[in-house]
């Protein structure tokens, strides 16, 4: 879940600072443990708001954090596409407070970013992503709720007038 | 909405449409092969399998909508019993158990074969033996982490006595001499101090995690085996360098330590075959109920294409049956037009061209027996029309002497409708009618002793007696079997009638032409004897001869009568037809009848609506003259004679015309005088002609009338006379003739 979160969004840059809570289902545990890799998915979208119709999506952003547990050495390894390194934690409580407080900060909107009467809407979301699961734990994932791990949407409304 | 339902409907049958069927089946198929690949992938790369999933579950969905439109259709087809459904039920109901069958005993040994299969991948004594190694491993590593940190005890003693000015090259000179990757000092903060490392271009150390270097700021040592990003593995253990008494001031060492390539290879292969192992171990029950879902999608779908199939095999294979169906029904009901189409080269394709050519021989057949039929309706109504016109009557009888046929003259002949008769025999015939006996005897007889010829025959009729000429035949088939007989007859009432009367006509004009003749001189004769020789006679002698002269001028006076009567007999003279009110007529002849004297009594009920006729006045006065001159002479011994006539409007055989009866309280005509009172010379009266009535008859006749005598049943005689109410309609209806 997330437990705060806070966005400083203007026409230039867009920061975001939040702090997460993370736990694993016993079932996802077991997996862990068993040999399986997990994978973290933190998305942020960000939304032109609009009153009626549903809101079409500016930018979107995604980070994966996957997790795997080294039996000969007993150390929980997290590695991330985007930094290209991994660390190893004794436990998982050592690697959660490592990755607990999410930070993102991005220049890159500048100008490409349309108007809108009615503002911006941001969301925040972290999710198990069972779509890198071995095939046969999908069909798990859609019959156990264990494997549904997902945060609530955090959401904010932004004004369009800097 | 209609549009909605029509189009559905069309979508529907297109989707049934076999080839577009069989197309969407095959789609499905692949997905489902393609879900069962992604369902073998343990590696986590099925991006496909959710995609594939939805696919199939939308496949079967699909199936089970046109499966259960078809079975819809088949039951509604079932209920309203329209031709064919009933065998197509049970025809689709054995191919679906027929490949139900096969199907769930396939199902479930696969389903066992993949639970047995998945679970030999797996052995006990190798997990066993794999967490052993990991063990063993996991010991030896522990063993030289321990070896690493009693080294890096002795390190951190040597940098604590040296000055901060030598920390690198001591740093350098510990590195080299243990092999370490990398040698670094760090302050209780974090920050670094000093390093060495084996990658001479690395300007930065190594940095450990804030929480390992919280906790060897608490005192702890920290000690772990790390794995690398390429496998390799690593060691990192952080030793806190503490000078004597000032803990505070303590500083981190960092050492770094790769394992050995050789069992860091070792290790790496162990860790990689345990986790293998661990995994597949953990996947087996996911994989079970993967490969089981993989194998009910593929046997659900395979059911559901192998009933669709069922029911396409089931249709095709009734359509020519229920064609014939169809066909025969249509032959039932009377249609010898049905072709139906020949869709195969099979039995069933034979069936339904031999179908067709016997339909084609059935509708020539009959074809030619409407012709036949026709011909034949021709025939008889070109004999009917033969018959129809024929003067004579003509009855046709079966083997059976039952009546076949007859026309509307012999109808009029015996006086009866015949047509109620058809298909009866002459004895039904004469219980209806009695006067038809001796007819009905002759047939019976001459069909009984197959006796045929001619033979006059007697009818007894309202109007009197008639002849009957009766000429009978056999129709006799081709063998000279009798098949029945055929009756020809006509009535020669008329024809003997006026023969006998112009036999008796000439008789009549011969003897008035003989006798009236001598009758004058034979008067005169007498009369002159009487006048000259009466006064020349002796008183004695002359009362003897004016008692002969007398006589002879009496007879003669008689015999004149009785030749004016013959001469009026044998007269032929026309019909002098004029207007006649016949009520008149009859008050006439009646008011002469009452002279003074005359004890009868008469009695009129006229009928005062009638108007006049056209008649001959003379004749018809005769007749009334007549009539009631022999009604007075009858009543001559009667007390309270009484004479009564009636004139009244009349219909026969859908002729208007008018009756004139007049009857009698008398003794009535006796039953000698009674059949043949209309003959000539036929009388009860002792002076007379006989020829009242048969001069009645013949004028009757003439005006196109007829006369009935009759003794009624209160007594007395009767004599009725009808006429036309118009003369005009007989054959000589300017100039009727008397004969």
């Amino acid at each position: 879940m997330i437990e705060q979160a806070n966005a400083t969004f203007n026409q230039s840059s867009l920061s975001v600072d939040a702090r997460f809570d993370l736990q694993l289902s016993d079932a996802v545990n077991e997996a862990l443990h068993n040999g399986v890799s997990i994978q973290l998915l933190t998305t942020l979208d960000l939304f032109t708001s609009r009153p009626y119709i549903w809101d079409p999506r500016i930018a979107q952003w995604a980070f994966t954090q996957q997790i795997s547990y080294h039996s000969l050495t007993n150390r929980y390894q997290l590695s991330s596409p985007q930094q290209k390194e991994s660390r190893s934690y004794s436990s998982l409580s050592d690697l959660f407070a490592d990755i607990e407080n999410f930070s993102f900060q991005s220049d890159i909107l500048g100008d490409t970013l349309p108007e809108s009467k009615h503002g911006y809407k941001l969301q925040l979301r972290i999710a198990l992503d069972n779509t890198v699961l071995p095939t046969p734990l999908r069909v798990m994932t859609y019959i156990s709720s264990a494997w549904r791990l997902r945060s609530d949407i955090h959401e904010w409304f932004i004004d369009g007038t800097p | 909405m209609k549009l909605g339902l029509s189009l559905s409907s069309k979508l529907l049958r297109q989707a049934l449409n076999p080839a577009a069927f069989l197309t969407i089946s095959a789609f499905f198929l692949v997905a489902i092969i393609g879900l069962s690949m992604s369902a073998q992938n343990l590696q986590g790369q099925g991006a496909w399998f959710t995609t594939l999933l939805i696919v199939n579950a939308v496949g079967i969905v699909v199936l089970l909508i046109l499966l259960l439109a078809s079975f819809m259709r088949l039951v509604r087809q079932y209920r309203k019993r329209i031709l064919g459904s009933r065998l197509m039920v049970r025809f689709v109901s054995l191919f679906i158990i027929l490949t139900i069958i096969p199907i769930s005993v396939v199902f479930y040994f696969s389903a066992q074969f993949l639970t047995t299969g998945v679970d030999s991948w797996f052995d006990d004594k190798i997990e066993q033996a794999l967490d052993d190694a990991l063990l063993l491993g996991q010991g030896f590593l522990e063993a030289s982490k321990q070896k690493i940190i009693d080294n890096a005890r002795v390190d951190a003693s040597r940098i604590v006595n040296s000055p901060d000015t030598g920390l690198i090259r001591l740093l350098e000179e510990i590195r080299r001499q243990r092999g370490y990757i990398e040698l670094d000092l760090f302050a209780r903060n974090g920050t670094a101090i000093a390093s060495s490392s084996v990658n001479a271009i690395s300007l930065f150390p190594d940095n450990p995690a804030k929480l390992d270097i919280n906790k060897v700021a608490a005192g702890e040592v920290v000690a772990k085996l790390e794995p690398m990003n390429n496998g390799a593995l690593q060691y990192r253990v952080l030793y806190p360098v503490v000078d004597s008494g000032f803990v505070q001031q303590s500083r981190i060492l960092q050492i770094i330590e790769a394992l050995p390539l050789r069992y860091s290879r070792l290790g790496k292969s162990l860790e990689q075959a345990s986790s293998e192992y661990n995994r597949l171990s953990y996947l087996r029950r996911p994989l079970k109920i993967s490969f089981l879902l993989s194998l009910s999608l593929i046997t659900l779908m395979t059911t559901l294409i192998s009933i669709w199939l069922a029911l396409y095999a089931a249709r095709r294979l009734i359509a020519p049956i229920n064609d014939l169906a169809i066909g025969t029904r249509a032959v039932a009901a009377g249609d010898y037009s049905t072709q139906l189409p020949v869709k195969s080269e099979d039995e069933l394709g034979l069936l339904v061209a031999s179908f067709n050519s016997m339909i084609t021989q059935v509708r020539r057949a009959q074809h030619d027996a409407q012709a036949n039929h026709l011909r034949e309706q021709n025939q008889r109504a070109y004999l009917q029309s033969v018959l129809s016109n024929l003067s004579s009557g003509v009855l046709s009888f079966d083997h059976v002497h039952r009546l076949q046929t007859h026309n509307t003259r012999a109808s009029a002949i015996l006086g009866i409708d015949l047509e109620h008769y058809t298909n009866k025999t002459l004895p039904e015939l004469c219980q209806t009618h009695q006067n038809l006996k001796e007819f009905c005897e002759h047939l019976n007889g001459v069909m009984d002793n197959g006796r045929t010829g001619e033979q006059e025959i007697g009818l007894d009729s309202e109007q009197g007696k008639q002849l009957l000429m009766v000429r009978t035949s056999t129709l006799a088939l081709e063998d000279h079997i009798t098949s029945g007989w055929v009756v020809v007859f006509d009535d020669v009432t008329n024809l003997v009638t006026a023969e006998r009367d112009a036999a008796w006509g000439e008789v009549a004009r011969r003897l008035a032409h003989e006798i009236k003749n001598p009758l004058t001189p034979i008067g005169l004769s007498a009369e002159r004897i009487r006048r000259k020789y009466l006064h020349k006679l002796p008183e004695s002698e002359r009362e003897a001869l004016d008692r002969s002269t007398r006589t002879i001028a009496e007879q003669v006076q008689t015999l004149k009568r009785m030749v004016d009567a013959f001469a009026s007999y044998a007269r032929s003279e026309r019909l002098n037809l004029g207007d006649v009110h016949l009520n008149h007529l009859i008050e006439d002849v009646v008011e002469l009848r009452r002279e003074p004297g005359n004890p009868v009594k008469f009695s009129l009920q006229l009928d005062k609506a009638l108007n006049p006729m056209q008649l001959d006045r003379d004749g018809i006065r005769q007749i009334l003259n007549n009539i009631v001159g022999n009604a007075c002479d009858a009543l001559h011994d009667t007390v309270d004679a009484e004479i009564t006539i009636c004139s009244q409007q009349e219909i026969q055989q859908d002729q208007a015309g008018v009756s004139i009866r007049v009857q009698d309280n008398g003794p009535g005509f006796g039953s000698d005088i009674i059949a043949r009172v209309f003959e000539p010379y036929i009388t009860s009266k002792a002076d007379g002609t006989g020829l009242g009535m048969a001069i009645v008859k013949r004028i009757a006749q003439a005006h196109g009338g007829f006369v009935i005598v009759s003794n009624p049943e209160q007594g007395g005689g009767c004599v009725k006379v009808w006429l036309p109410e118009s003369s005009s309609d007989t054959s000589n209806k300017n100039t009727p003739e008397i004969i």
